[in-house]
This record gives C-alpha cells, sequence and structure tokens, in this order.
C-alpha cells in the first residue's frame, strides 16, 4: 500500500516537473482503453461509419424537434394581419399617421428604418462594411495564400476575358449598362417617395458594376482603384454617422435643428432621409463590388 | 437642454465606430494602434466620469436617440452598472492590447494590421452598445457586429488552425444570433414593441392575463439558449478552445475577457428589464441555467485538467468561469445576480491577465504553447510568470484575489436560494479543488529550474519586458488584487445598479 502511494506521488512528482521521465506516457486514449468501462461493447458496435451515421440521426432529429416546436408556436401566435392584434398599438398608429407630417418622407418604412430608428440602420450599414473588412482580411493577396498556380491560374483567366472572346458580353453589357445605372440612381433618389432606398439601390448599382467589370476589366479596374473603394467607402460613412450624431445630438437636448421636413412628394423633402440613402447606396455598391473582386481576385 | 455627461454613452460608441471607419484607411499597423488606444482612452474617462456622475447621485437616465422618445425610436440608458462594465471593459481591452502587442505585429501579416483594429474598434463600439441599449433591436444589430469583429480577429492570425477554429465559432455564433432573432420577432409579435421598458409593462400585463403563455415560454428559451450558445455556456462550448486557444494573445485575452460577458450583460439586462427576475423565476429558466452553470463549472475544468496546450487550457477554464456566472444568475435571486456581475468584471481582469501572461510566457520558448516545453520558462521572463501566478491563484479562488470574493459571494448567495443550496455549495468545492488542480502545476512548471525546450530544437531565450507588456500586466494584476481586497466599492455599485435596472 505504502510503495503505492509513494509510486503514485513519484509519478505525479514527475508530472508536475513536466519530465517524461521513466515512467511510460500513457496518452488518454490508452488510459481509456485500460479502464473497464459499461459502454466498451456499445462502442464496439460503433465503428466510424456507423457513429457517423449516429450523429447524422441526431441532427435530423434535432432539426425536426426545433422546427416541430417553432411551428407548434406560430399556432399560438395571434392571426397575422387581424384586427385588434399587439402589434396593433401607439408605436403603428403614430408611424403611419403622423410619418408623413412629422418626417417628410412618403415612404413610411424610410421614415422608420432612417429616422425613427436611425441609430439600428446606422448599425446595419456598419455591418456592411464590417463584413467588406472581414472579406479584405480573408482574401486580400498575400504571400501566405496566393501561390505561383492561384497567379497563372488568374493570368488564364485576363487572357479569357480578352477583347475578342467577349463580343457577345460586351455588346449586351453597352446597351444594359446605362439603363441599369439608371434604375439604381432612380431607386436610390427616390427612395423616400417610393419603395427603393440605399440598399436595394446600391444594390442595383453594385450588381451593374460587376456586370461592366465581367465585360470591360480593365476600365472598370482602372476606375475603382482601392483608392477610389476606400475613398467612397470612408466619405459616405463618414457622411452618414456625422449627419447621424448631429440628428441625435440636437433631437435628444432639444435643440433647434436645421433640418426640415420639406414639402411631402417632392424630390428634395424629407430632410436628411435623400443624402443619407445615396450615402447608404454609394457603400452597399462598393461593399458588393469589392466581394466580387476580392473573392474573384483576391485585390480591387 | 440635459447635462453634457448624458450624451456621453451615446458620444463614446460613435467615437469607436468613427475610429474604426478611419483606422480602415490608414494602411498602418502603427497608426491603427494609436487611434484605437486613443479612442480607449477617452471612451474610458468618459466612462469614469459617467460612472462618478451617476453613481455619486444614484440615478440613470434615458437618452432618445434622435428626437423620438420611447416607444418610438431608440433608446439608450446608462445607469452606474452600465457605466462602470464600460469602464472596465476599456481598461481591459487596452490591456490586452498592449500584452499581445509583440504577437499582434508578428503574428499578422503587415498588409492587415490595421484592419485588425478596425475591428477592435467596432468590437468596442458593439460592447458599448450592448451595454447601453435600451432597445432590444438595436442589442440584436449589434450583436451580428460583435459576432463578425469576434471571428474576423480569430482568423487574422491566418493559418490552418485558426481558419478552421473561425469557421466553428462562425457557424456557432450565427445559429445563436439566429435563435435571438426568432425569439425578437415572436416577441414583438405577441406584445408590438421593442423598446425594453414597454416590452416590460407588456409583457407584465401578459403574465397577469396569461395570455399567450406559450410562444412567451418558447421565446424565452430560444433568447437564453441563443445567448447561451454565444457565451459558451457547457454544451454549447465546443467551438471556444479551439478559438481562444489559436489565435493570437491580444484576440484570446479579448475573446474570453469581454466578448462572452458583453452577451451576459444583455441576457442579465433582459431578465430585469423587459421581465422581472420573479417572473424569469416563474418560467423555470433560472433553473434550466442553474444547472448547466453547475456542470460547466466542473466540466470546464475536467477539460482543462486533460489539456496540455497551456492555451486550450486556459481557454477551458473560461467555460468554468462561465459556468460561475450562469450559477449565480441561475441562482433566481438579486444576491446571485450581484455576484455574477462581480464575477464578469472579476474574469474579466483575471482572464487577459492569464492569456497575456501565457503568450509572453511561450515566447520565451519560441512561441511553443505545451506546458511541457514551458519549464522555467516564468524564470525567463518574471513579470509574465509572476502575472500567470497571481492570475491563476485567483482562478483557484485564493483570498485577497478577484477569484475568491466570487466564490465568497456566490456561496452566500447560494445560502438564500430557493432549492439551490447544497448543490451550489458542492458545484463551488469541487470547482475550487479542480480548478487548484490544473492551475497549480502549471505554476510550479513554469517556476522549476532548467528548460525542456531544447528537445525541440528551441533555444530557450530570455525576454526583457517591454514597456507595453509591463503596464498591461501591472493594470491587470494591480486589478485583480484591487476586487480581491477592496471589493465593496465595487460591489455597492453593482447592487446600487442592478436596483435602478
Amino acid at each position: 500500500m505504502t510503495k503505492n502511494i509513494k509510486e503514485r506521488w513519484r509519478q505525479f512528482a514527475a508530472w508536475v516537473n513536466g519530465a517524461d521521465s521513466d515512467t511510460p506516457v500513457v496518452t488518454p486514449e490508452e488510459k481509456r482503453a485500460a479502464r473497464p468501462h459499461p459502454l466498451r461493447f456499445l462502442h464496439g458496435m460503433l465503428s466510424e461509419k456507423n457513429e457517423m451515421r449516429v450523429y447524422h440521426i441526431f441532427s435530423v432529429v434535432m432539426c425536426l424537434v426545433f422546427t416541430g416546436t417553432l411551428l407548434l408556436t406560430v399556432l399560438y401566435l395571434p392571426t397575422f394581419g387581424g384586427a385588434g392584434n399587439p402589434t396593433e398599438n401607439e408605436v403603428m398608429e403614430r408611424y403611419v399617421e403622423k410619418g408623413i407630417e412629422e418626417v417628410g418622407a412618403t415612404n413610411l418604412i424610410s421614415n422608420i428604418i432612417l429616422v425613427y430608428r436611425g441609430f439600428d440602420t446606422f448599425g446595419e450599414s456598419c455591418v456592411l462594411f464590417l463584413a467588406a473588412t472581414c472579406v479584405m482580411i480573408l482574401l486580400r493577396k498575400d504571400e501566405k495564400n496566393t501561390t505561383a498556380y492561384d497567379l497563372a491560374e488568374r493570368a488564364e483567366d485576363a487572357e479569357i476575358e480578352s477583347e475578342e472572346n467577349t463580343t457577345v458580353l460586351r455588346s449586351v453589357v453597352r446597351m444594359l449598362m446605362p439603363v441599369i445605372l439608371l434604375f439604381g440612381v432612380y431607386v436610390l433618389l427616390n427612395g423616400h417617395l417610393s419603395p427603393g432606398g440605399g440598399f436595394s439601390g446600391g444594390a442595383i448599382l453594385g450588381a451593374g458594376l460587376i456586370l461592366f467589370e465581367n465585360a470591360f476589366g480593365e476600365k472598370v479596374r482602372r476606375f475603382m482603384s482601392e483608392h477610389v473603394y476606400h475613398f467612397i467607402k470612408v466619405a459616405a460613412l463618414y457622411f452618414y454617422g456625422f449627419t447621424m450624431i448631429y440628428v441625435f445630438f440636437t433631437g435628444a437636448n432639444g435643440l433647434h435643428s436645421i433640418i426640415g421636413t420639406g414639402i411631402p412628394g417632392m424630390i428634395f423633402s424629407a430632410g436628411v432621409i435623400m443624402p443619407i440613402n445615396v450615402a447608404v447606396g454609394l457603400e452597399v455598391a462598393c461593399t458588393m463590388y469589392a466581394f466580387y473582386a476580392f473573392f474573384s481576385k483576391g485585390e480591387l | 437642454m440635459r447635462p453634457f455627461y448624458e450624451n456621453l454613452p451615446f458620444l463614446c460608441i460613435f467615437l469607436a465606430m468613427l475610429a474604426g471607419i478611419t483606422t480602415s484607411i490608414l494602411h498602418s499597423g502603427k497608426w491603427a494602434l494609436r487611434i484605437s488606444l486613443t479612442a480607449l482612452t477617452v471612451i474610458g474617462a468618459a466612462s469614469a466620469w459617467l460612472l462618478y456622475a451617476t453613481a455619486s447621485q444614484n440615478t440613470y437616465f434615458v437618452y432618445a436617440m434622435g428626437k423620438f422618445p420611447s416607444p418610438w425610436g431608440n433608446e439608450l440608458r446608462a445607469g452606474p452598472l452600465e457605466a462602470g462594465l464600460a469602464l472596465v471593459f476599456c481598461i481591459v481591452m487596452a490591456c490586452s492590447l498592449l500584452g499581445g502587442l509583440k504577437d499582434i505585429f508578428e503574428d499578422i501579416l503587415p498588409g492587415k494590421q490595421d484592419l485588425y483594429f478596425v475591428m477592435m474598434d467596432m468590437l468596442l463600439a458593439s460592447l458599448l452598445s450592448m451595454l447601453y441599449t435600451n432597445d432590444i433591436f438595436t442589442g440584436y444589430v449589434f450583436i451580428e457586429i460583435n459576432t463578425i469583429a469576434a471571428c474576423a480577429i480569430v482568423m487574422a492570425k491566418d493559418n490552418n488552425q485558426t481558419l478552421v477554429a473561425t469557421m466553428r465559432y462562425l457557424v456557432m455564433s450565427l445559429l445563436g444570433s439566429g435563435l435571438f432573432l426568432i425569439s425578437l420577432a415572436l416577441l414583438y409579435a405577441i406584445t408590438g414593441h421593442l423598446l425594453m421598458p414597454q416590452l416590460g409593462e407588456s409583457i407584465h400585463a401578459l403574465f397577469v392575463s396569461g395570455l399567450y403563455t406559450e410562444p412567451l415560454t418558447v421565446l424565452v428559451g430560444l433568447m437564453v439558449l441563443g445567448l447561451s450558445i454565444k457565451s459558451a455556456l457547457f454544451p454549447f462550448h465546443s467551438w471556444l478552445p479551439d478559438a481562444h486557444g489559436s489565435s493570437t494573445t491580444a484576440s484570446s485575452a479579448i475573446l474570453s475577457g469581454l466578448v462572452l460577458k458583453g452577451y451576459i450583460v444583455l441576457l442579465i439586462k433582459i431578465f430585469y428589464r423587459v421581465f422581472s427576475i420573479s417572473e424569469v423565476r416563474s418560467l423555470k429558466i433560472t433553473n434550466v441555467l442553474f444547472v448547466l452553470g453547475a456542470l460547466a463549472m466542473i466540466m470546464g475544468s475536467v477539460k482543462a485538467l486533460q489539456e496540455g496546450h497551456s492555451k486550450r487550457m486556459v481557454a477551458y477554464s473560461s467555460v468554468a468561469q462561465i459556468g460561475y456566472i450562469y450559477l449565480g444568475v441561475g441562482l433566481g435571486i438579486e444576491a446571485g445576480v450581484v455576484a455574477a456581475v462581480f464575477q464578469i468584471i472579476a474574469h474579466a481582469f483575471t482572464k487577459p491577465l492569464l492569456f497575456v501572461s501565457v503568450g509572453a510566457l511561450s515566447s520565451t520558448a519560441g512561441h511553443e504553447k505545451k506546458w511541457y516545453y514551458l519549464r522555467g520558462a516564468g524564470r525567463r521572463c518574471k513579470l509574465a510568470g509572476i502575472g500567470f501566478t497571481l492570475g491563476g491563484l485567483s482562478m483557484v479562488g485564493i483570498p485577497l484575489l478577484a477569484g475568491f470574493v466570487t466564490k465568497l459571494y456566490l456561496a452566500q448567495g447560494a445560502t438564500l436560494a430557493a432549492w439551490q443550496t447544497a448543490a451550489a455549495l458542492a458545484a463551488l468545492a469541487v470547482s475550487s479543488v479542480l480548478n487548484a488542480m490544473y492551475y497549480i502545476p502549471a505554476i510550479v512548471q513554469i517556476w522549476s529550474s532548467g528548460s525542456t525546450c531544447q528537445e525541440m530544437g528551441i533555444e530557450p531565450r530570455v525576454r526583457r519586458a517591454d514597456p507595453a507588456l509591463v503596464v498591461s500586466v501591472l493594470v491587470l494584476g494591480v486589478g485583480v488584487i484591487l476586487l480581491g481586497v477592496c471589493y465593496r466599492p465595487v460591489v455597492g455599485v453593482i447592487s446600487a445598479g442592478l436596483a435602478l435596472l
């Protein structure tokens, strides 16, 4: 008995000292194998393949349980759009009835997301900025993620993109491009008057830019260099951020604000909504284009 | 016109965001660092002012973002609790950055260092927003920002391990966000509000009338599940050791010390302001949190005990420490939550101290992270050795250090609990012994004489402590000791802040 304790103490001391000493190293797996285990025969039955199968079955069951619970919960919720629902309260009333008068945009959604709940939307545009920055951290060309093979592939891509191979694409894009850009600008500038706004308009502009890049790679790249990208992105976010600071500061402190509502329905109305829509739109367009550029080439 | 200090929370959040946006065009890691540290200093000073202003008058205020008050517009709310936590977060983040400075500039490619600090600034903005928000949907938006930034600071090191760890972290974290979002949708459907004060009134009315009990139960479950996945409560912790163990030193310190806590603070705010602690208790969700917290305290330590990799061991110890926080919340009484918030602060100081020290210790052995090769590392970098010893002893719960006070308050709280007393005390005792079983050998190992890293062909080298490391270890170490010695004022502020919530 004493010898056993002494032996164990010696082993413990050796382990504390971090030395292997003369005791054989026992890995956790070996230890587990050496221990009598009531579930051993179960482990024996579970080969690796079976284990994966159990795992798959378990995940499917989990999904079904979650889906079932959520569907059941929906049964207990108030009917969608029903009269007298909890959502039909003073909040919605003021948004719908006073929105045009207080903020000035005939698109009520713009009023809510850019003015009433402007802080959330500023947060959302920061999400986009962060997402683009993340993609840059991950995919920007550097010695770790680019091999000679990648470079060769990209050179080959550039070859395929060259003039004679893209005649059809180029003619179509030449026709479509003005329409797409015009539509994007329209959605941006009319965000406070009709459905649309910064996020949707920016997405259209961004998609247009990506299409243009596919057809006339060189020209777009010459214009959308990394400097231009950073300039537009930061200028848009600065403008948005400082506008929001002004709006929040004057609003919260009850100071007089120079931002009016204008005449609802006019293009220059609704105070800060249109400029903010433009800023958000530029940022979204840049972000979309940057996603495409980083994923395809690792640089702008 | 309101007093100027009431503008501080909003200005702090925007300062952090604008710092992040500015940093993205600098193309220089050094300047990015300077901007981040300046922002942290200014925000820390502002938080201290706010803490003084609110704690001295024992008051709180709500701040409408724009001219539309609740329930129409976004709002912030600040009291002693929020301001105090913001101050702690700023100090800890600055110290973690300073302590891991050398590793940041070694681990991350020069072209991407500026982007790393963008993530830090945005992380700070999101943590502040989650602290100050009075609007549950704003909370969700900043959870998203927090998720992206947290994944990016793991990924920044850019080797195979961190990429795999980031993927796991991202998937688990997004699952948590998704569940939280679904619960918000349900909450909005049955109350029609998103601002916390009005939500509180509606929920209270629902409790009285007994309407919509089923969706209410499901949504509380989803909300707690979502936030506990993101804060690595025990069965959902599998992503944590990889993410915290493989990233660069500063990232590990900030992820363990701050990011996990942001979600828990939000959960506590929701428990207090949307529900009330008695309503939460009647939904039995605190019992679930209690059991999981107790399991986490033990299982986290057991896992740490099996770990030979120093950073992964410290990361597993985070799982156990998060368990303490949930154990406190799970007691379902005021005293338990006070202990939980104290643990948030104590762990926010202790864990970054451990990570920073381990980072410095392993740099004396060629960045080898296995305990086996760290023999004698404390003798080669004495400051980091002292930091690790202090942090480890605090985790074990030696009196006069922060960890002891947590255990004291948890035990005191447990004696007042309904049925949890014996279980809580047992979990505390077992967990303390387990903590000692892995921290004490580790401390003995780093102070032993000789070295073992030659076996790997690495020459042990003495690391002179650079000023940044000295400041970092000193501030965090003094924080751990101060929290352990003069804990009464801290607990006073926490109780006052919770009473005002």
